[in-house]
């Protein structure tokens, strides 16, 4: 039987790559998808800050991300010597972030307030094309895609032995970090962070208690363009920028976001890295011929799909109790 | 006699509706007559629309079929799936592999089938696969059906490019398309007798599925939708009603693909993309939720609205055509927004609740104008607005629990079956 | 009940209303008739498309919906180069040039609608530098059956020659596959004992390219991988190219990936030999590599091996022909200058030619179009490389189908390997 069996696993068709034949491969595949995985918790948090705060899921996202991440570059263009600082250009980046939210929901969001989340939801699809478009009309018609400036290097790393760590990719981890830690304490630990959550769950309720629900909805989506936009000044140096980059790295943030639980901000971060890893992995490690990297994605998907099963809402998200 | 689409659409529609709203014989016998003037109407398009329209409406009337599929899910029965068009290519698939003279399935024969017969073939397939999803989805729900259902989307053409010996690859499958049955061949040309099948196919569906919906099952969906709890306290089977709704609207995105395969003769991998899927849930929103009227009007948007917004609005003279023409998705992206403003129950929500207007209801209106307008005006002004508002009238339930709701939480909500017949 | 419909009466007679205005409105479309019409050299035959002022062409480009969209300056390149030539040539034929544009939304079912109205519609004499592969596939069987003129398809997909089963179809690029013999063969004579790591994008592009270099290439390959266009990283694939000891990787991917295969290398301290399409300029890849630091970017460029068929717009800057190719995108409105800008001009002036020859025939149908197509032998564009030229015939739809290749300098330059280019026809 064990003969069998592995003969049956040293037929070509199941030929792979073994872990224990190369562990510092192992090693290098796992680092590799964290830093890929912080990548997706960035935006992840950016939607679990959204969903938590308005009960929806903004599809615009990525579209908002990338118009600020052009608009940062053409001021990085711009020549003057303060903007071509790229903390300077990070921190920008969040503040047009900020006011770029903000706006969004007052004109195009507050119409639609209070109508089922289906029409919001398809706003914010509109909006989605929208802003890619006009983007394209500005910024995308010379040669793409376009290189954006890093704060720290791209080419310089840190060897750790069996990988190397690009200083860049550091920076999103601490950034990634940093703003897990700080929403954690905006939502459990502050009066505003509680008011936003009431407005999601009840927002006649939260009225009653006397919390000004359009003020929360708005600081909700001005908060989560913030972080849209450092995200996007931080992927851009990696993935490179065009009217396109940000939609990818939405939608595996959104399996992230929705793997770890979209009401669970260190979800948004497991799932992250959860999904990074997966993927290399199963890229590296299953049958080339059958599976491989070519079927990395589908299988990391469908690994998401078996843990939605055990955990409909997702590894770290809360049961939500609903009334009859 | 040749016409462009919107007079023609435009007389269509006129003529259909003064039938159904002229004083004569019963209600019953205005709404049937109606209807087949309006059928008549669509007999007709393929003799005056040029070949592009024509095209175009045969594409409505199969992306019809998709959104309505989706509709019975989504819109009747609450269950989010961004993932349908992973079942419109299946079916397109189906019907490729199926039509391939070449030895690409070597598995089941290598002569073509009848083209009738993987129309069936497609929808079962793609029923079966509903199946398959439709269990697990039992576990999910809201958002996180929706991203488990974006997953099954984003992986299919993957797959197919990665088992291409059965798919064709990234290169998809070329086939020939069925001809002409030959006692028609005098009559009509490809593109006629393509439409006329679309058109049968989308009549034959519509009539079911309206026949469905309007029944025992029908309400059945919507009790689940409105309340899980509620309904299994009624005796209905929930998990049965819900992997059913998954079966029957997964067959109707299959037949979808199936005719969309039979319009261009090719299916690859970018026949649906992610995108387009997602669209799909914008269709049947715009068009409005749990109404089959509202799925044949959002497959219209999905087809009119890219082809036609810029141009339209090109002719004005204020608008720089040259920027329409270099971001014709940012007029798309602004007329969605603003139907969506201005009719967030879609359009036959919008439709339903202007036939219920009384006349003294529309001069009250009226008189509210200038106040409206000095509230809208208020809105678009960047005052941080302080004023706790009433967002919701007396009465009415939490609207941000209601994911698909289809009324307006006032009193003059339309029920189901007005909306699906259009009115009483 | 009555007056509660009274309102929705009101609107039917509306949208009637509507009918009986918009039919004032259309007084039927002028429909050029087949004929012949005064030309100015002699008479010239025309059916669809011409007029005494105009020539009109249709196009179909990717230019929203799609994460594929990266392709529209071509448009613009095209139009700024007919205007061009309307402006300061006198036109073709003493007619102007119209380009009718539409988009296609890298979409096969949209591109079929959207051809049938520039065939049946617009009654365009040919369709040129349609783009997008699967776009162009649902459109290709279409508009072979209406017999009109399919030209300079540009799309990298190897179908297009297939001259018997499409035979109003005309290639323009380089194909994928073409472009991997070339690579491959070349690989086969300077490598032949290279340990070859391929690293390929997930779709029509990336397996082209690694079928065509797998068909030339004898020696021993010891990694494949591949990435989804949508990828985000590909570091994991890169760690498994070095993992299995690589020492020559055969790059098929777009800039933005092979920007990213470089930091890999740079990152890890490793120096195999790379070859790459010509789908990446150099210098555009090396300032992507280098973080926007081009100098940065091209040490880590340079020595690769790539191919080329145009001019490239950086390196190439100080001749006369990239002079004239920026002052015309300037000042006929076309998309700042870049690769694909060069490229449209590339389709644009390949086209004039095969209308001039058309109109020199005294055929401007949409036959006579096609014919003069495959007539054409040897014909230089102003912005090839030294040594490339097009050669058509009735049994050779594939315009440009030789490569020269080339190592980039430390200046971002291409230094030619061979003087001769290599072909696969």
């Amino acid at each position: 039987m064990e003969a069998l069996l592995s003969g049956l696993l040293s037929a070509p068709v199941f030929l792979a790559p073994k872990p224990w034949e190369d562990w510092s491969l192992f090693g290098e595949q796992v680092v590799l998808g964290l830093l890929t995985g912080a990548l997706y918790a960035l935006v992840a948090l950016a939607i679990v800050l959204i969903y938590r705060s308005t009960d929806i899921i903004n599809f615009a996202q990525s579209e908002m991300a990338m118009f600020g991440t052009f608009a940062m570059w053409s001021i990085w263009l711009s020549g003057v010597a303060f903007f071509s600082n790229p903390w300077v250009l990070l921190v920008l980046a969040g503040l047009f972030g900020l006011g770029l939210g903000a706006v969004v929901e007052r004109v195009v969001i507050r119409p639609v307030e209070g109508k089922p989340v289906l029409t919001i939801v398809v706003v914010t699809l509109g909006l989605f094309l929208v802003l890619n478009s006009v983007a394209t009309w500005i910024w995308a018609q010379g040669e793409l895609p376009k290189s954006f400036p890093s704060p720290l290097s791209v080419l310089d790393s840190w060897d750790i032995g069996f990988a190397s760590i690009p200083e860049h990719r550091v920076l999103i981890f601490a950034v990634g970090a940093g703003a897990m830690v700080l929403l954690g304490l905006l939502f459990n630990y502050t009066k505003v962070g509680l008011a936003m959550r009431a407005t999601a769950q009840n927002p006649l309720a939260a009225q009653l208690m006397g919390i000004n629900v359009g003020n929360m909805l708005t600081l909700g989506w001005a908060l989560s363009g913030a972080l849209g936009g450092i995200a996007g000044a931080l992927i851009a140096p990696v993935v490179t920028l065009h009217p396109a980059f940000m939609l990818p790295v939405l939608l595996y943030s959104f399996a992230a976001a929705v793997l770890g639980g979209l009401n669970s901000v260190p979800g948004a971060v497991v799932g992250g890295f959860i999904i990074g890893v997966a993927e290399n992995l199963l890229g590296t490690y299953t049958p080339h011929a059958i599976l491989g990297p070519e079927m990395s994605l589908p299988l990391a998907l469908m690994l998401l799909v078996a843990i939605l099963l055990v955990r409909p809402t997702g590894l770290l998200g809360e049961r939500t109790v609903r009334k009859v | 006699m040749e016409m462009d689409i919107w007079p023609f659409l435009a007389l269509s529609l006129g003529v259909s509706g003064l039938v159904r709203l002229l004083p004569w014989g019963t209600e019953r016998q205005r709404v049937v007559a109606s209807l087949l003037v309006l059928l008549a109407f669509m007999c007709w398009a393929p003799f005056v629309l040029d070949n592009f329209r024509l095209i175009q409406m045969t594409r409505i009337a199969a992306l019809g079929l998709a959104l309505l599929g989706l509709n019975i899910l989504t819109g009747y029965n609450g269950q989010v799936s961004l993932g349908h068009g992973a079942f419109v290519l299946m079916g397109a698939y189906t019907v490729a592999v199926l039509l391939d003279r070449k030895e690409q399935l070597n598995l089941i024969d290598a002569s073509p089938w009848p083209f009738w017969a993987t129309i069936f073939v497609a929808g079962f397939l793609a029923a079966a696969a509903g199946l398959v999803i439709g269990v697990p989805a039992l576990r999910l729900s809201g958002p996180y059906l929706a991203i488990a259902t974006l997953a099954v989307m984003i992986s299919f053409p993957i797959i197919v490019r990665k088992y291409g010996t059965f798919t064709g690859g990234s290169q998809g499958i070329a086939f020939s398309r069925p001809p002409t049955p030959p006692f028609l061949e005098d009559l009509l040309r490809r593109e006629q007798w393509t439409y006329f099948l679309c058109l049968l196919a989308l009549l034959v569906m519509t009539a079911l599925a309206w026949n469905l919906l309007r029944g025992q099952f029908g309400r059945a969906l919507q009790a689940v939708r409105d309340s899980e709890v509620a309904a299994a306290a009624m005796g209905i089977h929930v998990a049965r009603v819900k992997v059913l709704a998954f079966v029957i609207s997964a067959f109707y995105a299959g037949v979808a693909g199936a005719l969309l395969a039979l319009m261009t003769g090719i299916v690859n991998p970018e026949t649906v993309d992610i995108v387009q899927s997602i669209n799909y849930l914008a269709g049947i929103v715009i068009g409005g939720l749990a109404s089959i009227m509202g799925s044949i009007i959002g497959a219209g948007a999905i087809v009119f609205i890219p082809s036609d917004a810029a141009n339209q609005l090109a002719k004005l003279p204020f608008l720089d055509p040259d920027m329409l023409r270099r971001a014709p998705g940012a007029i798309q992206g602004a007329v969605v927004i603003l139907v969506m403003m201005l009719m967030p129950y879609g359009v036959a929500g919008a439709l339903h609740r202007l036939a219920r207007l009384r006349p003294e209801q529309v001069l009250a209106g009226w008189r509210q104008v200038p106040a409206l307008a000095s509230q809208a005006l208020g809105r678009l002004s960047w005052a941080w607005d302080i004023r706790p508002r009433a967002r919701q009238g007396p009465g009415s339930h939490n609207p941000k629990r209601e994911v698909v709701g289809h009324g307006d939480g006032g009193s003059n909500r339309p029920t189901q079956d007005e909306m699906t017949k259009g009115g009483q | 009940m009555r007056l509660k419909r009274a309102w929705l009466l009101l609107a039917a007679l509306l949208s009637l209303g509507l009918f009986l205005a918009a039919c004032e409105e259309e007084e039927g479309p002028a429909t050029p008739t087949p004929g012949t019409t005064p030309g100015r050299p002699g008479q010239v035959r025309t059916d669809f498309g011409v007029t005494d002022t105009e020539i009109k062409l249709g196009h179909t480009n990717v230019l929203s919906g799609s994460l594929a969209a990266v392709y529209q300056p071509v448009t613009p390149a095209l139009q700024a180069y007919f205007e061009y030539v309307n402006r300061e040539k006198g036109g073709v034929c003493g007619r102007r040039i119209t380009l009718i544009v539409e988009d296609n939304q890298y979409s096969p079912t949209v591109a079929r609608e959207r051809v049938t109205k520039l065939i049946e519609q617009d009654r365009v004499l040919a369709l040129v530098g349609d783009l997008g592969t699967p776009a162009v596939t649902g459109e290709v069987d279409y508009v072979n059956e209406q017999k009109v003129p399919l030209l300079y398809v540009s799309t990298g997909a190897s179908k297009w020659g297939d001259y018997q089963r499409w035979p109003w179809t005309i290639g323009f690029i380089p194909d994928y596959v073409s472009e991997g013999r070339i690579l491959g063969r070349f690989a086969q004579e300077r490598f032949p004992n290279a340990k070859v790591g391929i690293l390929y994008q997930n779709d029509d592009f990336g397996l082209d390219g690694r079928n065509g270099f797998k068909q030339e290439f004898r020696g021993q390959i010891v990694a494949e991988q591949s990435y989804e266009s949508t990828a985000t990283d590909i570091s994991s694939q890169m760690a498994n190219l070095r993992a299995a000891g690589a020492d020559l990787v055969y790059l098929y991917a777009t800039p933005a990936f092979s920007a990213r295969a470089f930091q890999y290398m740079q990152q890890n301290n490793w120096r195999p030999q790379v070859m790459m399409s010509y789908v990446n300029p150099p210098v555009l890849t090396a300032t992507l590599a280098g973080g926007g630091n081009a100098q940065a970017g091209l040490q880590l460029v340079q020595g690769t091996i790539s191919t080329n068929y145009l001019l490239d717009y950086i390196a190439d800057a100080d001749k006369p022909e990239m002079k004239e190719h920026v002052r015309i995108m300037q000042t006929y409105g076309g998309p700042p200058v870049q690769s694909l800008s060069v490229y449209g001009q590339a389709l644009a002036e390949l086209m004039v030619e095969t209308l001039k020859r058309a109109c020199d025939a005294g055929d401007l149908t949409r036959a006579g179009v096609l014919r003069a197509a495959e007539s054409i032998r040897g014909f230089r564009m102003s912005v090839l490389l030294p040594g490339i030229t097009v050669n058509l015939g009735p049994r050779d739809h594939f315009a440009i189908q030789a490569l020269v290749p080339s190592q980039i300098q430390p200046d971002g330059t291409p230094r030619p390997l061979r003087d001769q280019p290599i072909s696969v026809e």
